[in-house]
């Protein structure tokens, strides 16, 4: 790594798929890095085998609403590991997942993007 | 403050940002609770956003990106790492790469709460040619991208403008981040010397400093508003 390159990229002997149960796919529900979550309030405790990385975000999304990509920084994990997890724990009922960007945003959604920025 | 992540590999300090960035009131819609792993106050959404919009911001190493994010961005700005897979990385880049390393690269972000039912994703990454599989997913449906440019090294955007042309469809602007040895261009010279068509939108921008910031973006969503319209109109 050059000086220049700032912290931007590293190599590191990180295996998430360890994390994952070996598992590297994406998950079957649409998440996106602005997806928001939200933890379901009366969900059964999670079973004895999750992992800690399940339980930590399952904790912090009870806290509030967050974006995948924040849940990912505040349990210092990768965007694509929490997806995984994630999709596990709408699948099991415990997590609740809406909105993000798939596709083109509408027009109406581009202007209430601009009228916003301009009150800002 | 520190980023969320706490082992930042390279030791770099987080950018530094004009005080009235920093001691700007808490966003309206900002609220806190302890349950991060580490303890620290986590800044949740308002319980009324339903929807969320994203813009990328791309660019050279050291053209400001983190910069311009934590002066646009409500909350601290945050970091995750990626790792990119071998089979994701450029071919011409497997040369040389540790067959048991993952090379990591860094996503920094931020967050804009713009109306009560609405949250504004900030995400930057470098980008060059090979960490494109690492934001070719990310501008999925973006209102569009901002190209931060050095004007002191405009060799360094090439790439990352090749890369954008060609496969990028969401809508960008170049904002030209101001250094205080930045000479001053004619945005036609620099249109000229990025070789970008003449809708481009090029914007002056200071990454310090969050109203300048704040237009660049505004210089996006109008960008994307623009193209829209025109596509909508039978030839
Ligand atoms: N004077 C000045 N310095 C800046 C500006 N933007 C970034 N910098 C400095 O340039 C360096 C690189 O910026 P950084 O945001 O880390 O760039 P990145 O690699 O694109 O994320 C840092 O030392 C910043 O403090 C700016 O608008 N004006
Ligand atoms: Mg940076």
């Amino acid at each position: 790594m050059t000086d220049g390159t700032a912290g931007e990229y590293r190599d590191t002997p990180l295996r998430p798929y360890v994390l994952t149960g070996g598992r590297a796919g994406p998950a079957d529900t649409a998440l996106g890095v602005d997806t928001l979550l939200k933890a379901m309030p009366h969900a059964t405790p999670l079973p004895l085998s999750a992992t800690p990385q399940s339980r930590a975000l399952l904790r912090l999304c009870g806290g509030g609403v967050l974006s995948v990509a924040e849940a990912a920084a505040h349990l210092v994990l990768p965007v694509s590991v929490v997806r995984i997890l994630v999709g596990d724990l709408v699948a099991t009922g415990h997590l609740q997942a809406h909105a993000g960007s798939f596709s083109e945003p509408s027009m109406e959604l581009l202007k209430e993007v601009l009228d916003g920025l301009r009150d800002l | 403050m520190a980023y969320a992540t706490s082992d930042d590999p390279s030791g770099e300090a987080p950018a530094p940002r004009r005080p009235s960035a920093r001691d700007a009131p808490p966003a309206r819609a900002e609220r806190s609770a302890s349950t991060a792993r580490d303890g620290r106050r986590v800044p949740y959404l308002s319980e009324s956003v339903t929807r969320t919009a994203k813009i990328l911001v791309v660019g050279d190493f050291g053209v400001g990106k983190t910069t311009f994010i934590g002066s646009a961005s409500e909350i601290t700005p945050l970091r995750t790492e990626e790792p990119m897979t071998q089979a994701s990385v450029g071919v011409d880049d497997l040369e040389g790469l540790d067959t048991k390393t993952t090379t990591t690269v860094a996503m920094d972000f931020g967050r804009i709460t713009l109306n009560p039912r609405l949250a504004l994703y900030l995400f930057g990454t470098p980008g060059q040619r090979r960490f494109w599989s690492m934001w070719a997913g990310l501008a999925e449906g973006a209102v569009g991208v901002l190209v931060l440019v050095d004007s002191r090294r405009l060799a360094g955007s090439f790439e990352v403008l090749d890369q954008i042309e060609t496969h990028v469809p969401a809508p960008f602007a170049v904002a030209v981040n101001h250094f205080p040895d930045t000479p001053r261009h004619t945005a036609d010279r620099l249109r000229e010397a990025l070789d970008l068509l003449p809708e481009v939108p090029i914007v002056d921008c200071d990454a310090l400093d969050r109203t300048s910031a704040i237009n660049a973006l505004v210089t996006v969503a109008d960008h994307a508003i623009a193209l829209r319209t025109a596509k909508g109109i039978p030839t």
